[in-house]
C-alpha cells in the first residue's frame, strides 16, 4: 500500500496535478497500439512479449504481441506494438 | 524529424547483450543520453544512440558488465570522410551556395508599373544613363535620388514611387491623365474663320507619279479629284484657304498648313542582285569534344592543348543548366569541335530563289512601314553568269506625297475692299 503523505490532502484541496506532488506516473494510450509513460524509474524487464516498468509508485507490465520502445528518455517513453494488458502490481 | 536530427549530429545502431543489459538502459536514461527504436533480439538489445552519448557510455557499459557492439554507423559525420575523396562535390555545392548568396546582393529585376504614355524603353533607357540596370549591386540604387530625376525628366508623371522588393526594382507611376489644356488666348486669335493662320502656307504635293484613289482633306483646298493622273510635284491639297463674302466674291485668303489623307495609285519597279556563287562550310568529319562552361552568353572551353583545326564549328551539348529564375545562365556540357572547310559551289536554285524571296519580303516590308500597300507583282527571276537578278513591278498604293512651301500666285486675286 501507498504510504499516505500529509501533502496528499494540501495538494488535493489545492488541486495541484498529482503527479508533480505525488510523483504520480501518466500513462497515455492511444488505441492498444501506442502508450506514453511519463514520470517512471527504469525498466525491469524488455522483452517483445512484456515491458515491465519500475514506476515512482509500484510498477506496471504491458503485455501484448511485438512491443517495442520507439524513444526512451529519463522522462518519458513510447512504446508501440499490440497492447493487450496492462497490469499495475504495487 | 528526430532522425534528421540526429542524421547530422551521427548517430549508431549497437547491439547491447550482458545480464544487465536492462540496468545499462535505465542509465542512459538517468544521464539523459537519448536511445530509440530499441528492440529485443534474443538475449541482446539493438538500440539507436547518439554519437556524443556513446563516446559518454563507457562507463556505464563498465558499471553493468554488458557488451555493445556497433552495428551501423550512421550520419553525416561518418559520411565526411568519404567525401574527401569526391571533393569536386562539396567544393561545386559550395560554389553553387557562393553564387546563390552573391545573387541575393544584385538586382535581377526591373518592374515598371502604370506607364501609358512614356514608353518602357524610354524608362528602361533613363535607367541606363542612371547606371541603373540589372546585376548591379542592389546598394548602388538611390531610390529617392531616381524618384527626383524621373520626376525631372518626365513631366508627365504627377507621381513615382520606386523601391526594391528583394532583388527587384518596381517603378510604380501615375502620369498625369487631365484633358490636354485649352489653347490659350494668343493661339486663339491666330484662328481665322475657323482655320489656324500661318506665315506661309505648306502645300500637298505628289512625289510619284500615278491616280488618285482617295483624297480626304483635312485643312486646305483639294486641288484634284479622285482619278485623276498626277505627275511628281503636282499640288494636291493646297496650303491656301479662300474666304468668301456673301456675294460669292473672295474676300481674303488665308496661309494654312495643308493637312488631309491622299491615296495614289503607282507602280514601283524594284530589282534585286546576288551572287551564284557561294563559299560552304562543309565538314570533314574530324571532330574532338571539350568540357564547356556558359556564364550568360559567355562560353569558355576548357582544354589542354589547343584545338587543332584552322577552322570548325562547335556543337554545345548542355548536360547542366540553371539560374533561368534568378535572371542569368549558367551552363555545363560537352561541346563538340568539328572541322570544317571552306568549299565553293553554285547556289542551287530554291537556294537562289529563297535568298531573292526574302530580299523582296524585306523590300515590300519597309513599303508596308510607310504604309504602303501592295496591290500586285510581276516578277522575273534571271541566271546570268556570275549572279542571279530578280526584276519586277510592285503594283502599288499608298500616301506618296511631300510638303513643299505654297508658291505665291502669279496673278492676283481680286480682293473686295469693305
Amino acid at each position: 500500500m501507498r504510504k499516505k503523505s500529509i501533502i496528499a490532502p494540501l495538494a488535493e484541496s489545492l488541486k495541484l496535478p498529482k503527479d508533480i506532488t505525488n510523483g504520480d506516473s501518466i500513462i497515455s494510450l492511444t488505441g492498444n497500439e501506442e502508450a506514453w509513460i511519463e514520470n517512471y524509474k527504469g525498466i525491469i524487464e524488455y522483452t517483445p512479449e512484456r515491458i515491465f516498468l519500475q514506476l515512482k509508485n509500484g510498477r506496471v507490465a504491458f503485455c501484448g504481441r511485438e512491443l517495442h520502445i520507439v524513444f526512451y528518455t529519463v522522462e518519458e517513453m513510447r512504446i508501440t506494438g499490440i497492447i493487450e494488458e496492462m497490469q499495475f502490481l504495487c | 524529424m528526430l532522425k534528421l536530427f540526429y542524421f547530422f549530429r551521427g548517430y549508431l545502431w549497437i547491439r547491447v547483450s550482458g545480464a544487465s543489459a536492462e540496468r545499462f538502459i535505465n542509465l542512459c536514461g538517468i544521464r539523459h543520453m537519448m536511445l530509440w527504436d530499441i528492440k529485443k533480439e534474443e538475449e541482446s538489445y539493438v538500440m539507436c544512440i547518439s554519437l556524443k552519448s556513446f563516446f559518454e557510455m563507457k562507463d556505464i557499459v563498465r558499471k553493468t558488465s554488458t557488451k555493445v557492439v556497433i552495428l551501423k554507423r550512421i550520419g553525416l559525420p561518418f559520411l565526411l570522410p568519404g567525401v574527401k575523396k569526391r571533393w569536386f562535390f562539396p567544393a561545386f555545392f559550395l560554389l553553387i551556395c557562393t553564387v546563390f548568396l552573391l545573387s541575393q546582393l544584385l538586382l535581377w529585376n526591373i518592374h515598371i508599373l502604370g506607364n501609358q504614355s512614356i514608353s518602357e524603353d524610354s524608362i528602361l533607357t533613363f535607367l541606363e544613363e542612371h547606371e541603373v540596370r540589372k546585376g548591379i549591386r542592389l546598394k548602388e540604387v538611390d531610390t529617392e535620388l531616381l524618384e527626383k530625376e524621373m520626376r525631372k525628366t518626365f513631366p508627365t508623371i504627377t507621381w513615382v514611387s520606386v523601391y526594391l522588393e528583394g532583388n527587384s526594382l518596381t517603378l510604380s507611376i501615375k502620369e498625369n491623365d487631365k484633358p490636354i489644356p485649352e489653347e490659350t488666348a494668343e493661339q486663339e486669335k491666330l484662328h481665322k474663320e475657323g482655320f489656324l493662320e500661318e506665315p506661309e502656307g505648306m502645300d500637298i504635293c505628289a512625289n510619284k507619279a500615278g491616280r488618285i484613289v482617295s483624297i480626304v482633306t483635312r485643312t486646305g483646298t483639294p486641288a484634284v479629284q479622285i482619278g485623276d493622273d498626277v505627275q511628281v510635284g503636282d499640288v494636291l491639297i493646297r496650303g491656301r484657304v479662300e474666304i468668301f463674302d456673301n456675294e460669292g466674291n473672295v474676300r481674303e485668303q488665308v496661309n494654312v498648313h495643308a493637312d488631309g489623307d491622299v491615296m495614289l495609285e503607282s507602280s514601283i519597279e524594284t530589282g534585286f542582285k546576288t551572287p551564284l556563287m557561294k563559299i560552304v562550310d562543309t565538314e570533314t568529319g574530324n571532330y574532338k569534344k571539350y568540357t564547356f562552361s556558359r556564364w550568360g552568353d559567355n562560353y569558355r572551353v576548357w582544354y589542354l592543348f589547343a584545338i587543332p583545326y584552322e577552322e570548325y564549328r562547335a556543337v554545345p551539348h548542355t548536360y547542366a543548366h540553371m539560374g533561368d529564375k534568378l535572371g542569368f545562365t549558367l551552363e555545363f556540357g560537352e561541346m563538340e569541335i568539328r572541322e570544317v572547310i571552306k568549299v565553293r559551289r553554285e547556289k542551287t536554285q530554291e537556294e537562289y530563289t529563297a535568298e531573292l524571296s526574302e530580299m523582296m519580303k524585306e523590300y515590300v516590308a519597309t513599303l508596308e512601314e510607310k504604309a504602303i500597300q501592295i496591290k500586285g507583282k510581276n516578277v522575273r527571276i534571271k541566271k546570268n553568269a556570275d549572279t542571279v537578278t530578280l526584276t519586277g513591278v510592285l503594283k502599288v498604293q499608298g500616301p506618296f506625297i511631300e510638303r513643299k512651301e505654297t508658291k505665291v500666285m502669279e496673278e492676283p486675286l481680286d480682293v473686295v475692299d469693305e
